[in-house]
């Protein structure tokens, strides 16, 4: 019994020491970072009046430079693509933390799955993991259950995972160029699309997603006591809006936060030119649409 | 409380301690923690079942006491089947009931008539088929006279929930293992490290393995009416190593614990990949559950068919199997799983070569060109039948199997995950190199200096900790 448990000691002890030489991939991975948004976060770089949070169609369709230019506020543009509202509410959390409070915060909603169960947006946990050397980060994947509290603060190895081990610097891929001022406009269509316009579908709180309905809770609340003027958005879609999603967000925002949606008379959103795909504008698209949106703010903030 | 995670470590550490420090110097009372143990460890899977298994165990000790002391054959004979009513009737109810009330309905649905029997809602104890073969294997010895009566209940009740093996096997006979219950066992530092190297193999292959392939498995075969023949050939592919990872697994893991405590019990896998032929792949294949039928089954058929030769050795080899499937629940693609399997037995029988055995490759770093196109084609049989097995239906089976066989087999899958496809190759290339051991790090200390083995150990576990996907429940827990 006694070798059995020294030569599990010794074991322990080497395993220790060799873990501890994966705290280079731990240290370095953020710096290999091309989007430094969350970094920025974190270190209180961003401090602005306007910020736009959402996914795809907040970092596609609005150009926080623009909002900038036209109005006279600092804007910044925190969206990523393929996120869901826990994840924006994980950004909001984040951004009033570690920077100055905004006045105003611009989310685009993502009808019809804001609150219901897809596979197209999620918690993006993989932007996360770069970062796990700030325990803010790692604290944030325990409490989702990716960690455990304990084994990532005593083994580098369970802090990390494989893609920390990619120490090659990233690069932007033409989708996903951002810039300086976050926004992630896209100036090119995407080939093979079939543009069905008019998509109908029915829906339903009974599939709605509960974790989602309560971030989403979360976030109005949040900037109702922060005093920060949350703008809810309906982004340019090349299909039908549908009253039924609206009305159910009209019900969970209580008139705590301001509904905008796009003017659905302009003719150039049904024109597929102006349109990435049938849910995202392109460039050309978000610059009509920034410069909509920025008239309506003007006398907002 | 699954074997790879935190509550495991925790409450294993304690309870490793206790019975060797605490009560490693008294067998009933190590015996009794580790009745508490296996009892805490159930009742943390799910304790409503808890006291059906204490009612399970305390019948069948009592019943094998009686059927041992009753001198009368035709009273043994009462008493052994009352046992299996209870034991098959048990299983019956919990996990076919419904399934039989679905295809009665069925049935005479076809034939305009409309009982309407209605299904119930039931929920199944945990691990049922296997400590209900327990049981069963336990009264069919004590009237066969192969062992005798234990008298002692926390001995038989030990017997009945062994923690390691309590939710998903192997299935150890109770000639084999009550015996070591019963004498004193002393801490063996080679048995404590080989249980150690085994639990470090069975995490890599669940955490590693299974636990990557199950997100892609579950996209295929949700998504097959969409996805190009290329997809669902990597899905068949994957979800035959899923569940190879998953079971083996988590069966090296309950042989380890088990070594780690004294314990020696039934090898579960035997590197069935490597297997040449179906009856060979059996002979490898969740051992515990094929040698469990054909002692209870199997043998006793065959020789009620002897008369009729080739056709009653198949006729038995097919129900045999088609038990097999059922084993795993009430769905027919189960049923036809196990079928397809008795139907593969055919051509080794009327050859026979049924029970040939040939190691493959030995002494030789590969196989022949022969070994390898029989590996290939008993690899590829068994995958095809993985596609049953992992179908909701028979009908949705046949549909993916339509979607197969199509020119886009030939097409690029959108689902192929390299780094899942070199973790894979990896498992396979240590698994080969032990395949004439009986299991992969056997012996290691005498082959291998320490640091060497330290450096192995630390790269097993870097991969645990770095490719460690989203937590998944074992497999077999559901049956």
């Amino acid at each position: 019994m006694k070798k059995f448990v020294l030569n599990l000691l010794l074991f322990g002890i080497v395993f220790f020491i060799y873990d501890k030489a994966f705290i280079v991939f731990k240290n370095l991975s953020a710096d290999k970072e091309v989007d430094k948004r969350l970094e920025f976060l974190l270190n209180g770089k961003i401090n602005k009046d306007i910020i736009v949070m959402g996914s795809s169609r907040g970092a596609d369709n609005i150009i926080a430079g623009q909002i900038e230019k036209e109005i006279g506020k600092t804007a910044y543009n925190i969206s990523y693509p393929a996120s869901n509202v826990e994840f924006h509410e994980f950004l909001l959390r984040t951004l009033l933390k570690f920077n100055k409070p905004p006045k105003m915060i611009l989310m685009p909603l993502d009808e019809p799955v804001e609150f219901i169960p897809t596979n197209t947006q999620v918690f993006r946990d993989e932007r996360l993991y770069p970062l796990v050397k700030y325990d803010y980060i790692n604290q944030e994947l325990v409490d989702r259950g990716e960690k455990n509290a304990l084994l990532s603060q005593l083994f580098v190895l369970h802090r990390i995972n494989k893609t920390n081990l990619n120490l090659r610097q990233k690069k932007f891929t033409p989708e996903d160029t951002i810039m300086p001022c976050g926004s992630m406009p896209i100036s090119f269509q995407k080939p093979g699309r079939k543009w069905i316009y008019e998509i109908n579908y029915t829906y339903s709180t009974a599939n709605e997603v509960q974790r989602k309905v309560e971030a989403f809770k979360k976030i109005v609340a949040t900037c109702k006591k922060r005093h920060i003027k949350l703008v809810l958005l309906t982004v340019p879609n090349y299909k039908n809006l549908n009253p039924a999603f609206e009305n159910r967000v009209r019900k969970l925002v209580n008139n705590d936060a301001v509904i905008y949606q796009y003017n659905t008379q302009n003719p150039i959103y049904l024109d597929k030119s102006y349109f990435y795909d049938e849910n995202h504008l392109n460039k050309k698209g978000a610059v009509i649409f920034t410069h909509e949106l920025a008239d309506y703010l003007k006398s907002r903030i | 409380m699954l074997f790879n995670s935190w509550p495991f470590l925790i409450f294993f550490t304690v309870f490793f301690v206790l019975y060797w420090f605490g009560f490693g110097k008294n067998l009933r009372l190590q015996n009794l923690l580790l009745l508490v143990g296996s009892y805490f460890f159930y009742a943390w899977a799910d304790w409503r079942f808890l006291f059906f298994l204490i009612g399970v165990s305390a019948f069948n000790y009592f019943l094998g006491i009686y059927i041992e002391k009753s001198h009368s054959d035709k009273n043994r004979k009462w008493l052994l089947y009352v046992g299996l009513l209870q034991g098959i009737g048990g299983l019956a109810f919990f996990k076919y009931y419904n399934f039989f009330v679905v295809s009665v309905n069925e049935v005479l649905a076809s034939a305009n008539i409309t009982v309407g029997l209605e299904t119930l809602n039931i929920i199944i104890p945990v691990g049922i088929s296997f400590f209900t073969f327990r049981t069963i294997s336990y009264l069919l010895d004590v009237d066969k006279r192969k062992m005798e009566a234990t008298k002692d209940w926390v001995v038989f009740f030990n017997y009945v929930s062994f923690f390691p093996s309590l939710l998903s096997g192997p299935i150890d006979k109770a000639k084999m293992f009550v015996p070591q219950l019963e004498k004193t066992r002393n801490f063996e530092y080679g048995n404590a490290s080989e249980g150690m190297r085994q639990i470090l193999w069975g995490l890599f292959k669940k955490i590693v393995i299974a636990n990557n392939c199950a997100p892609i498995t579950t996209e295929i075969f949700g998504n097959y009416q969409n996805l190009p023949a290329s997809s669902l050939l990597l899905g068949a592919f994957l979800y035959t190593i899923q569940i190879y990872a998953d079971f083996s697994g988590y069966s090296d893991m309950a042989i380890g614990i088990a070594k780690m405590l004294g314990f020696s019990i039934t090898k579960n896998f035997d590197f069935p990949f490597f297997a040449q032929n179906i009856a060979e792949f059996w002979r490898k294949w969740h051992i515990s559950l094929t040698a469990w039928l054909t002692e209870y089954v199997f043998t006793p058929l065959s020789i009620s068919f002897r008369d009729y030769g080739n056709l009653g050795l198949i006729f038995a080899i097919i129900i045999n199997f088609t038990i097999i499937g059922i084993w795993h629940g009430a769905n027919w693609t189960y049923v036809l799983f196990g079928f397809l399997h008795g139907c593969y037995y055919i051509p080794l029988i009327l050859n026979g070569t049924m029970n040939k055995k040939k190691k493959i490759a030995k002494g030789k770093w590969l196989p022949n060109l022969r070994e390898s196109i029989s590996v290939l084609t008993t690899f590829l049989l068994v995958m095809l039948t993985f596609i049953v097995f992992r179908a909701q239906s028979i009908a949705e089976a046949w549909h993916y199997f339509e979607r197969l066989f199509s020119m886009s087999l030939f097409s690029k899958s959108p689902q192929l995950r390299i780094p899942v496809l070199v973790l894979i190759a990896f498992m396979m290339i240590v698994e080969w190199l032990s395949r004439e051991n009986d299991h992969v790090f056997e012996r290691l200390e005498l082959k291998w200096k320490k640091p060497l083995r330290f450096a192995f150990y630390c790269l097993v576990l870097t991969t645990i900790f770095l490719f460690s996907s989203e937590e998944q429940q074992f497999i077999y827990f559901q049956f």
